[in-house]
């Protein structure tokens, strides 16, 4: 339990432009290290890099250069990423399974036991308030069903780590309540966690600590309530409060 | 090793029901109007035309099936690695599923799907031909070696090495340009190695070039056979690696049967080939690729080993008769060529993966 959750350095990452000629740089050189146990909100404008970060983490993609330890190892690691708890921001799930089939999948390629993936499915289900669309196909899902089925097939494995990318996009009250009673679990289990949001409240309802990406890297970290107090994320955007520290 | 759930995603997104729908009125359009035509009428005889006309509606029935559902399938497994790579990579990439187990699981869905849909046309042609009716199953190669002229005035003899065979069985022998005159009579006479007793005789005409079929008795192994053309001043040839041995068949319908298990084999391994294709180049190329092996799979009567020969069993089909099941050998270069593929698969994403 010694080694930080997440520790990254001089982290590069872009995609192509211009047919491939070029790359376009979204993450120039981002400095971030995260203990276990901690939760930290994730903050920046659109195109700052939020999305690529987690998805370096989760090891969907791959970075240009820098150094990324997740969980004391290398994201290339499949045991790494199998500790690694992701909800994306699309819900990009294939709408062709039952959340129940898709949950059972997801274990399945987790290296879950099966009995224990398909309690794990079970009461993830509940827990969402999905029970009673098991064995529907997440392509009749509602935007809001689709952001629960996500947050259940992140927490399905009990990672050791979480990373949400706007876990509250278009959820609804009983949503964010679901939200609420996950990130308990996770806190109870001493799982880190990440939460990229453009709404403050999920991260003084949830996070501890808040960093924010601005030109690329962590512009500003801190607690909560020191980043946020009277001030909104717009605001804190454009005139950086002097107390905060980046890295 | 087997992911459930991967081979249940592979068969659903198969099976999607707009394209089955597009099938299964294809396939009913060409059942309710094929049938025999005049000239294959006559090439049949009296005897088979009733084992034709059913096989003309079976080889039509098939021949859609095939097209259709080999070509559908294969089209979602060229297009399934770069599906991965683009709108599934959010939740699979994290998950680090073993690569191999992945594209298994997957093949073995779209082999299911394929073998729904092939299962679903066998009912409806099997349906649409009506009862079943005795007809004959192919057998082995009958003689060894080439082949020969038959002179008139002299005999040709063979010796027929495919063991004993079955009363009712058929031997049928190709002949092909004969000259000196517009039409061939050659005599064939089998005669029992033990004692040289006539077992069967038959003359008949071939034109400038066809077929004799001999029925049998009981035939004992190593039977002699005795070829003459009886025709003054003519000489034809005939063709010894095209002589067939046929095997009675309780119903003309097993036919179905032995043409699924060939669509299966070959399906198996191009569905694993258009895996390894499209992971290592791109979906268009491994649709050329596959093209070009559809039509040599299709096109040859003797199959280009490891595919089956399709393209025979549908013609055999046509006669009402039965194509033989896929030989052990067609099966171990399926069951390699699969094995080959899918590892070459896994190994296109793996490199995927690191390059990333």
């Amino acid at each position: 339990m010694d080694t930080p959750a997440l520790e990254i350095r001089q982290l590069v990452a872009g995609y192509p432009a211009l047919l491939g000629l070029r790359r376009t740089q979204v993450l120039r050189g981002l400095d971030l290290s995260l203990a276990r146990g901690a939760v930290l909100g994730l903050a920046g404008p659109n195109g700052s890099g939020k999305s690529t970060l987690l998805r370096l983490v989760a090891g969907v993609e791959r970075a240009s250069s820098g150094e990324l330890r997740v969980l004391g190892g290398s994201v290339a690691d499949a045991a790494v990423r199998r500790r690694v708890g992701y909800l994306p921001e699309d819900s990009p799930f294939p709408p062709e399974l039952s959340a129940r089939a898709m949950l059972e999948l997801c274990g399945a390629l987790a290296r879950m036991p099966r009995e224990l993936a398909q309690r794990e499915s079970a009461r993830l289900l509940a827990l969402v308030g999905l029970e009673h669309a098991s064995r529907k196909r997440l392509g009749s899902f509602s935007r809001g069903m689709l952001r629960r089925f996500g947050l259940a097939q992140s927490w399905l494995h009990a990672p050791e780590l979480l990373l949400l990318d706007e876990p509250t996009a278009g959820l609804d009250a009983q949503g964010f309540e679901v939200l609420g009673t996950l990130l308990g679990e996770a806190r109870a289990r001493g799982t880190a966690v990440v939460i990229a949001s453009h709404l403050p409240g999920d991260f003084t309802d949830h996070a501890s600590e808040m960093a924010v990406i601005l030109g690329g890297r962590i512009a500003l970290r801190g607690g909560v309530r020191e980043l946020l107090a009277g001030r909104s994320l717009l605001e804190l955007y454009r005139t950086p409060p002097v107390s905060a520290h980046a890295g | 090793m087997i992911l459930r759930g991967l081979v249940r995603l592979a068969f659903v997104r198969a099976l999607r029901p707009a394209p089955c729908l597009v099938g299964a009125g294809l396939l009913a359009w060409v059942l309710a109007t094929s049938s025999i035509s005049g000239s294959a009428r006559l090439a049949a005889g009296e005897e088979f035309a009733p084992l034709w006309e059913h096989g003309a509606l079976r080889n039509a029935g098939w021949s859609l099936a095939a097209l259709f559902g080999l070509s559908w399938i294969a089209l979602q497994a060229l297009g399934t690695l770069s599906g991965w790579r683009r709108r599934d990579v959010d939740w699979l990439a994290p998950r680090a599923a073993n690569p191999l187990a992945l594209l298994l699981s997957t093949w073995l869905g779209l082999l299911l799907a394929l073998g729904l849909l092939a299962f679903a046309s066998a009912v409806a042609v099997e349906l649409s031909a009506g009862r079943g009716l005795a007809s004959w199953s192919e057998g082995p190669r009958a003689i060894r070696g080439e082949g020969g002229w038959l002179e008139f005035g002299s005999t040709r003899g063979e010796v027929l090495d495919c063991g004993a065979l079955p009363a009712g069985s058929h031997l049928r022998l190709r002949f092909a340009f004969a000259s000196g005159g517009p039409d061939a009579r050659v005599l064939a006479v089998l005669r029992d190695p033990a004692g040289g007793a006539e077992l069967a005789r038959r003359e008949q005409s071939v034109g400038t070039g066809g077929d004799l079929e001999l029925a049998c008795p009981a035939v004992p192994a190593r039977a002699e056979l005795r070829l003459a053309c009886t025709e003054p001043g003519l000489r034809v040839y005939h063709d010894a690696s095209a002589a067939r041995v046929w095997l009675p068949e309780s119903s003309e319908r097993a036919a179905s049967l032995a043409l699924l298990a060939r669509l299966m084999l070959d399906a198996a391994s191009l569905f694993a080939f258009a895996l390894a294709v499209s992971g290592w180049f791109s979906p268009s190329s491994g649709l050329f690729a596959l093209l070009a092996l559809a039509l040599v799979a299709l096109g040859s009567d003797t199959g280009v080993w490891p595919l089956s020969g399709l393209g025979g069993a549908l013609a055999v089909l046509r006669e009402g008769r039965v194509p033989a099941w896929p030989s052990a050998r067609e099966c171990a270069g399926s069951a390699a060529v699969s094995a080959l593929s899918l590892a070459l698969a896994a190994a296109s994403l793996v490199r995927w993966r690191r390059e990333r």
